[in-house]
């Protein structure tokens, strides 16, 4: 080949090689931020999407209040009987391309129906340029989530979402991606559960657990119940308790634990054993000064407090069918495909005997004795 | 080597290994491994008993010549199936997760003609161009790999079932049975080898086989880790699936995981291209293996366009993967185990009573 003909094939297959002929500049974009799905009239769904102007992507970016002071975001909504066909309701009133392979946080109303989490879950499973690292939570209200006024540093719902990216900033380390979802939904054994955020006229309420059974939010926890389950699942960064003891009021802050659950099956019964190895910071304290058997009194009497409660918790959770973060998959994976039925493991884990050992020890005392 | 069987299972594994196999998984690739190293090893005899002919004239030498006129062709048929199944199952890839806006033939089309031009200058350019694009890619799979193992909820899925369930493992390796198929080119190939370095390239083979049957275990625990079983049986590309989670918040490609999947068009590429190098050599070689420079180069665009045509029927890779499993894998398999168990005990036979053909063996 001479020459020329080289320079030649190089120019004509230069244009080729980016491999981005189909992108659009971000202009011609519509970056969905945040996406929320909830029910409507006549079993559809509302798909609704956050998209923020080039303003609101600057303060995005380098995270300083916007200078102008311009809308920061415009949020449409629409309605249909499938995800997708709402979303493109939704390019119907844009002239921009709606793009939602920057999509952060997934909002799901906890009014949807079983059918429609699942035509939700399954739509987002099959969308290839969905970040499947996306967090992903439930609200009674996706409208108000949405339509939070906005502070002075920018848009809300990044409070939110920095939150959550934010290892140990919140009470409970319980953000969940798109992917968790995901994959525990079609896991034997396994069950959904989500941070359950509500609105208050001062901004976001978090803190709280919505756990689903299959498809159906069955039980949103109370904030203490919720940092119970928290400690049952080893992601309590900061829980806190207080009670009276021999009366003296205690109060124990940064709890958290490290814990195990072992389902086996004995004489054809399902025994679940739970170990949590709870620690803390003595707080607040108004008895007499913490002696070494004062200290040793505190951590069973905290233990004796905590186990009960784990264990309603628990049982609670087990009168539901409701066994999140896979407590049952591995047993039932070994015994690919006898227990693999909903009926089946469900059956066995409502008559399963659950046993609950807590050991408490506080690893700091403060600044005093 | 390498590139003649990594392309074709690497977006699909483990899945049917994972469904079949359920928690004897481990044993299927266990078994599966093990079976394709001694599949190898024989094929690599059969290469070794008459190096200076094409395989085509020893199979019409040894067996009868209709037999292996029907073999030279068989194998003509099965190179084309593995080059249009991986062709057609990049191509989709791309368009779900990358280039939904361009057509199916424009995605194909760039990868058939890559592999094309890679193979247009024969063995020794095609061997060093795989050689230098693999080492780094498999090794930037791996980094990019151990990002994902801390999104590893079902690490309990890896672990091996205490008992052995017979049939779940013999359905787990067979339904898997894709992710080495295609080796048996090395028959081939190895006549083009240097005389004096066929010992070494029979060890070489043997040792690369086993460094990928690493790989795609550390991809079978990757990907079930993170996945787990019920997940990954529902994914159409399972590892593709697993990558999407590796991102780097604040590095300037922050979807690196995707990133390796681009990449991993280097390994479709490189098997692409070798399908296509063995089928012009099938198609055009003479009895003693010579292969003139214009048939070689018209069997090759010949192959290109007729393997870019025949991926364009297959629209969607529910299709292709029920074709390939219901049609491909047991006939390709069957011409696996059965060459070996044709060739090898006829060369004894023939030894015995007339000791002409000396089998030279690799060691």
């Amino acid at each position: 080949m001479t020459w020329w003909r080289r320079g030649l094939a190089v120019l004509l297959l230069l244009p080729l090689i980016s491999g981005c002929w189909s992108n659009r500049p971000v202009e011609l974009r519509a970056m969905v931020l945040a996406m929320g799905f909830a029910p409507a009239p006549q079993n559809r769904i509302r798909a609704t999407v956050q998209i923020p102007t080039t303003t609101g992507l600057t303060s995005l970016t380098s995270g300083s209040a916007p200078s102008s002071s311009g809308k920061l975001d415009y949020i449409i909504s629409a309605c249909a009987l499938t995800p997708g066909m709402a979303l493109t309701r939704i390019q119907d009133q844009l002239q921009t391309d709606l793009y939602l392979g920057q999509v952060q946080l997934i909002a799901c109303s906890s009014h949807l129906s079983a059918g429609q989490f699942r035509l939700l879950e399954d739509y987002l499973t099959r969308l290839g340029p969905l970040d499947k690292t996306a967090y992903i939570i439930a609200t009674p209200s996706v409208r108000k989530l949405f339509h939070i006024e906005p502070k002075v540093g920018g848009l809300p719902i990044l409070d939110l979402i920095g939150g959550f990216s934010c290892q140990g900033c919140e009470t409970i380390m319980y953000r969940q991606h798109q992917w968790d979802v995901e994959t525990a939904l079609p896991t034997a054994g396994d069950s959904v559960w989500m941070p359950y955020v509500t609105v208050t006229p001062t901004g976001f309420n978090t803190g709280r657990i919505l756990v689903y059974r299959h498809c159906t939010p069955v039980w949103a926890l109370s904030p203490h119940d919720s940092m119970l389950l928290g400690l049952i699942l080893g992601i309590t960064a900061k829980g806190y308790v207080n009670f009276v003891m021999q009366h003296d009021i205690l109060g124990i802050r940064t709890l958290t634990s490290h814990s195990s659950v072992y389902p086996f099956v004995r004489a054809n019964r399902l025994y679940l054993r739970f170990g949590l190895a709870v620690s803390g910071t003595l707080d607040s304290w108004n008895g007499p000064p913490v002696t070494v058997a004062r200290l040793g009194s505190i951590d069973s009497q905290v233990a004796h407090y905590l186990a009960p409660q784990i264990l309603t918790v628990l049982k609670r959770l087990q009168r539901q069918g409701v066994a999140p973060e896979g407590w049952l998959a591995p047993l039932i994976w070994r015994s690919y495909p006898s227990w693999h039925s909903p009926s089946v493991w469900e059956a066995h884990y409502r008559k399963a005997v659950l046993i609950v050992h807590v050991h408490f020890r506080i690893t700091n005392v403060g600044d005093t004795e | 080597m390498v590139a003649s069987y990594l392309g074709v299972g690497i977006f699909q594994f483990p899945r049917e290994l994972a469904t079949f196999g359920g928690p004897d998984a481990c044993w299927s690739y266990l078994l599966l491994t093990t079976g394709y190293f001694l599949l190898i090893y024989l094929f690599l005899k059969i290469a070794a008993i008459d190096p200076e002919h094409s395989f085509g004239h020893l199979t019409s030498d040894l067996l009868t010549p209709l037999l292996g006129f029907s073999i030279r062709w068989f194998r003509i048929g099965v190179h084309l199936l593995l080059a249009v199944v991986v062709v057609a199952n990049f191509g989709q890839v791309l368009r779900t997760y990358f280039l939904m806006g361009t057509p199916q033939w424009a995605l194909e089309g760039a990868l058939v003609g890559t592999a094309l031009y890679a193979a247009w200058y024969g063995t020794a350019v095609l061997g060093r161009t795989l050689e230098t694009g693999f080492v780094p890619t498999l090794l930037a799979s791996l980094l990019i790999g151990l990002l994902v193992i801390g999104r590893m909820r079902f690490a309990w899925a890896i672990l091996p079932s205490s008992h052995i369930a017979v049939r779940p493992t013999l359905l787990g390796a067979y339904h898997s049975a894709y992710l080495f198929i295609g080796f048996e080119m090395l028959v081939q190939l190895y006549r083009h080898v240097r005389v004096d370095q066929r010992r070494a390239a029979v060890r070489w083979a043997l040792s690369l086989y086993s460094a990928t049957a690493a790989f795609f275990a550390f991809g079978f625990v990757l990907v079930m880790g993170t996945e787990g079983p019920a997940a990954l049986m529902q994914a159409q590309w399972p590892p593709v699936s697993a990558l999407r989670l590796a991102n780097l918040r604040g590095f300037f490609i922050n979807k690196l995981g995707l990133l390796v999947v681009v990449v991993w068009g280097l390994f479709t590429m490189g098997f692409v291209a070798v399908r296509f190098w063995c089928l012009s050599h099938d198609l055009t070689e003479t009895g003693d293996g010579r292969v003139s420079s214009t048939y070689y180069h018209l069997a090759l665009v010949a192959t290109a366009l007729t393997t870019l045509l025949i991926s364009q029927l297959l629209s969607n890779v529910v299709v292709l993967v029920h074709l390939f499993q219901v049609w491909g894998l047991p006939i390709i398999l069957g011409y696996l185990l059965a060459m070996p168990m044709l060739i090898l005990p006829t060369v004894w036979l023939r030894n015995r009573f007339r000791p002409r053909l000396a089998p030279s063996p690799p060691h």
